[in-house]
């Protein structure tokens, strides 16, 4: 008997998403087994992911109560991270800040990612002037240094997180158009998609049917590795006073706040430095893991040697 | 040109008339000027029957794959038509009627790339139901197990993933995929070329046996001869462009008039040693050369053998050659059909 | 014989000798057995081919007898490779890396993988020259000239300087055998060497390459799935199926009398153009998996001539009583071998299948644990 999902599970996302869930974690073991620097990878990343959803929950305290009493107070028992001049617990906001750094990160990759990659399918697939158009637009964007572009945007739209996702959004997007653009050129000689044309469909179809799953492999590694350069970029500016503000516990916004205590209170702006150090190192990690990863896999085990 | 090969076994079911394609070439990156024409295809006449099979043979730059692909509608002629049954086809998605489904369908020659790594075979099948709305899911669900039947496999196969099954097999799920739609002709881009010796046989002998099941028409494009001769019914041979031979499939064997193909019947190894060890091979020198600068007159002369053998007339150089009638549905376009015969290995 | 063709003395001395060849590749999540107790000769100046299919492991003896085997992936798991006197496994790298190009040489399949696309092919040409031997730049240009023209390269002079991309791939193919044959080798293996290319420029490569190694006195090792092709070219030939020689004979004989059935079934499933509207007789299902070979022989499962004990055991590599009989060797060039429980008797071939009133083939015992496709 043929089953609903060999000839229909096409379109039904959720089982497509959980056979694809599945598949993923049953690779876990092989992936961690390839390396030790996967291994940290997936451990640091794991650990920073729990932290972000459960941490402020669990967190010792609040992370903006000020206490007076126990201002600039050194890493201690009761205050793992030591407090700010404020009495605030470093640890409780270094816990917030690992949140607010991952849902910015999750938000900024969605947003770059969607769009840029159904830019990128679309121009590559369409081609003639609608693709020289976005390719010159995407070369426009990509002329300017990334980090100058988002802190002219944050600073012109006014300094606040919400505008940092905003700008470092503007900035990612490109990178994927190119990339997904890339891939859909070769792929649309592929056979398979012109077997769908033969059988009349349109472009719509072979995009979002065909397109969209066979570039997904790459789009999920450079995501990987693009999440440690949101976080950093998006700590990077608040530090520059252009992102997150006062009181918010964002990483670079501590350390920004801690900078002219650095020499009577050196746990101000260390500890949250580490925080952003370790993170990005992990899914930098991860990311490197995935890459090497997915590229044998899809050569061959042998590698081409098959005779 | 003057009359294709004309059809010996009943009115045509699918018309090509004077085909031409013929790609750009650009200079430049930022401002693109056109500095001249790829002939790829450069006026193709043919004819296909109800359940006949017509042999398409050439070397690279013959425009082969182009003029199977243009026949399909993937590719657009530059000029010329395709007529099936009489009519216009036109490819476009939704051109005709949603009752009309594609009556061309292709098979291609890599068994991998012409499936979706990501879809299951099931779903590469049903394809072509879904893009033209044929069908309740149910009702594909039962054509894919029927298709699936049909070229050898079993309904647990739908299941599988392209790497999951052998290419023999692959190549059987684009069968299957091509004929969900009942094509009346399928063109096979090299359809059994990528595949092990052992499993060509497989695929030829199911692809005849579904020529007389279903009456299907094939347009069986190849370069290994002797597959070719064993599928078709008339084979026309293409040169940088051109069909310069037409005929059935053993005349062209036994009676060969354009120097061309005397070459390639030449060149092809035998698997018979005391053939091989006395045959007289005759062996063209230099490349095929550039379709995008044909050369003046016949296309041929450059590389003929029989022309060095005539003291190289001039005008071979200088006058294109039309198809000369041999005999009853054999035509071949050389100014000197006559003197080929006898000349050859 | 003539003197335009290949030697085949029945005494002459083997210029290769390959005994019990065993290849293993060991990518951590499987092991595949490419190459399984492979034994041939090839004599000085002779011509044998290798057929088989894909898998069939003659590309990775030819990569074994070359030492190029991928590492550490690929491992030569046993047996001798005897090469001008000595045994190529047991030479270190350095030693292995004197002998490529100069002794031995390789005609690849795909010449672009074969030629630096930054360098000029004159550049190419010489640095062989002079990996190997004490000439100069200049002598060393003049004899790649030369060597360019000898392959009917036209105004090798100019040539030279030009890159591989702007050569056509019959040429680019010609460039790799001019480089093959710069050092007058003992021994020339060619790889599919004409599988990329279009037919007539494969005639025009193939005559390249038996006139030049006839002319020269190379032996060549041709590799190769086409049968027209080595009924051309080769005076030997040896059929390997999944890493196992199972039939090894002169090629008029393998032709006249096959007697394996993998054999008479590949002669039978190829399409001649002499021949009219028979249809074609495939050998059913497909190909094994090289990572779960069963024991037995590994053809069994699409074998129409299968004994019980095929499924059991390999038969050893033996030679064919009726050639014997024949007057033919016991071994070395003009012995035909053969690794068969049940070999195909004459007129047998026609058929498909064995003759014998009432023969059934014997099925796949369950215990074998295989779950063959019906279909490939």
């Amino acid at each position: 008997m043929i089953d609903q999902g060999a000839v229909a599970g096409q379109g039904r996302l959720t089982s497509a998403a959980a056979g694809r869930l599945r598949g993923a974690l049953r690779a876990l073991g092989p992936f961690l087994l390839e390396s030790r620097l996967n291994v940290a990878g997936v451990a640091i990343v794991t650990l920073v992911l729990l932290l972000a959803v459960f941490g402020p929950i669990g967190a010792p305290q609040n992370p903006d109560r000020i206490n007076l009493l126990a201002v600039l107070q050194s890493p201690s028992i009761h205050h793992w991270f030591g407090t700010d001049n404020l009495g605030r617990d470093m640890f409780s906001r270094v816990l917030a800040g690992g949140r607010i750094s991952v849902e910015v990160a999750a938000i900024i990759l969605s947003l770059s990612v969607t769009f840029g990659t159904a830019v990128g399918i679309l121009s590559g697939l369409v081609g003639g002037l609608v693709d020289e158009v976005v390719m010159r637009v995407t070369d426009l964007f990509l002329a300017f240094p990334g980090f100058i572009l988002a802190a002219a945007i944050a600073a012109t739209l006014g300094p606040s997180l919400q505008h940092t996702v905003l700008a470092l959004a503007v900035v990612f997007w490109p990178w994927y158009t190119r990339l997904t653009r890339g891939q859909v050129l070769s792929l649309r000689e592929r056979e398979f998609v012109l077997a769908a044309r033969v059988a009349r469909a349109g472009t719509m179809w072979i995009a979002t049917r065909h397109l969209v799953r066979n570039v997904l492999s790459i789009v999920v590694v450079q995501v990987s590795l693009d999440v440690g350069y949101a976080i950093l970029a998006t700590s990077s500016l608040s530090f520059l006073g252009l992102g997150a503000q006062p009181p918010s516990p964002e990483w670079g916004a501590i350390i920004t706040e801690g900078r002219s205590y650095i020499q009577t209170a050196w746990w101000w702006s260390t500890f949250p430095g580490l925080a952003l150090a370790l993170t990005v190192l992990g899914f930098n990690l991860l990311g490197d893991g995935l890459r090497d990863w997915i590229d044998p896999r899809l050569r061959g085990s042998l590698g081409g040697v098959q005779e | 040109m003057t009359e294709a090969s004309p059809s010996v076994t009943g009115p045509a079911l699918l018309e090509v008339r004077d085909l031409r394609v013929h790609f750009p070439v650009t200079r430049g990156t930022v401002v693109r000027r056109r500095v001249g024409w790829v002939h790829a295809v450069d006026g193709v006449s043919l004819e296909l029957a109800t359940a006949e099979t017509v042999g398409l043979v050439g070397e690279s730059g013959s425009g082969k794959t182009t003029l199977g692909r243009a026949i399909v509608g993937l590719i657009p002629p530059t000029s010329g038509t395709v007529l099936f049954r009489g009519r216009p086809f036109d490819a476009k998605v939704g051109a005709q009627d949603r009752a009309e489904r594609p009556h061309l369908q292709m098979v291609f020659q890599d068994p991998m790339a012409s499936l979706d790594p990501k879809w299951r075979a099931g779903a590469s099948i049903a394809e072509p139901l879904r893009v033209n709305h044929i069908g309740t899911r149910a009702e594909r669900r039962e054509r894919v197990r029927d298709l699936l039947e049909v070229v050898g496999l079993s309904p647990r196969h739908a299941r599988r993933y392209p790497h999951e099954l052998s290419g023999g097999q692959r190549q059987r799920v684009g069968l299957a995929r091509a004929l969900a739609v009942s094509p009346a002709v399928i063109v096979a881009d090299e359809a059994v070329s990528a595949l092990d010796v052992s499993i060509r046989a497989q695929i030829i002998n199911l692809l005849q046996q579904l020529q007389r099941d279903l009456n299907l028409s094939y347009l069986f494009i190849a370069h290994d001869l002797a597959v070719v001769r064993h599928m078709s019914d008339r084979i026309a041979v293409m040169y940088l462009g051109q069909i310069v031979e037409q005929s059935g499939a053993a005349d062209l064997y036994r009676d060969p008039r354009h120097p061309y193909t005397v070459s390639l019947l030449s060149a092809v190894p035998v698997p018979d040693p005391a053939v091989e060890a006395r045959r007289k091979r005759i062996i063209l020198p230099g490349d095929p050369p550039n379709p995008a600068s044909p050369p003046p007159g016949c296309r041929f002369h450059t590389r003929c053998w029989l022309r060095e053998q005539l003291g190289g007339p001039e005008r071979c150089a200088v006058e294109e050659p039309a198809p000369q009638r041999v005999s009853a549905g054999h035509t071949a376009a050389c100014h000197f059909i006559h003197e080929v015969q006898g000349r050859a290995a | 014989m003539s003197a335009h063709s290949h030697a085949q003395v029945a005494t002459g001395d083997a210029v290769l000798s390959v005994r019990d060849l065993a290849v293993r590749f060991d990518s951590g999540r499987n092991v595949i057995h490419a190459v399984n107790g492979v034994s041939f000769d090839l004599e000085a100046g002779g011509a044998l081919g290798l057929v088989g299919e894909s898998g069939s492991g003659k590309s990775v003896t030819s990569l074994a007898i070359l030492r190029l085997l991928p590492r550490p992936t690929a491992r030569i798991a046993a047996g001798e490779i005897w090469f001008g006197g000595r045994d190529l496994i047991r030479l270190s790298d350095r030693e292995m890396r004197r002998l490529r190009g100069k002794e031995i040489s390789l005609v690849p399949q795909d010449p672009m993988s074969g030629l630096n696309p930054v360098l000029t092919i004159g550049e190419q040409v010489a640095e062989t020259i002079q990996a190997h031997e004490d000439v100069r730049r200049g002598e060393a240009r003049r004899r790649a000239a030369e060597l360019l023209g000898a392959v009917g390269i036209p105004r090798p002079g100019d040539q030279l300087g030009r890159y591989p991309h702007q050569f056509s791939g019959g040429m680019r193919q010609r460039v790799m055998i001019a480089i093959a044959l710069a050092l007058r080798p003992a021994l020339l293996i060619a790889d599919e060497p004409t599988t990329a290319l279009d037919v007539t420029v494969q005639a025009q490569v193939l005559e390249l390459l038996h006139q030049l190694t006839v002319e020269r006195g190379t032996a060549i090792l041709l590799i190769s799935h086409d049968l027209g092709i080595m009924a051309r070219m080769t005076r030997q030939i040896t059929v390997m199926y999944a890493g196992h020689v199972v039939e090894s004979a002169p090629t008029v004989e393998i032709f006249a009398r096959p007697s394996h059935p993998y054999t008479a079934g590949l002669l039978r499933s190829i399409p001649r153009i002499a021949d009219v509207g028979q249809p074609l007789t495939p050998i059913a299902g497909s190909p094994p998996e090289l990572d779960r070979l069963p024991r037995g022989c590994p053809f069994a499962p699409r074998c129409a001539w299968a004994l019980e004990v095929c499924w059991r055991e390999m038969p050893p590599l033996a030679p064919v009583e009726a050639a014997l009989a024949a007057g033919a060797p016991q071994s070395g060039p003009g012995a035909h071998l053969l690794a068969c429980h049940n070999p195909v008797a004459p007129g047998e071939v026609e058929a498909g299948k064995p003759l014998r009133p009432g023969f059934r083939p014997a099925p796949q015992p369950p215990e074998y644990g295989l779950v063959t496709e019906e279909t490939a």
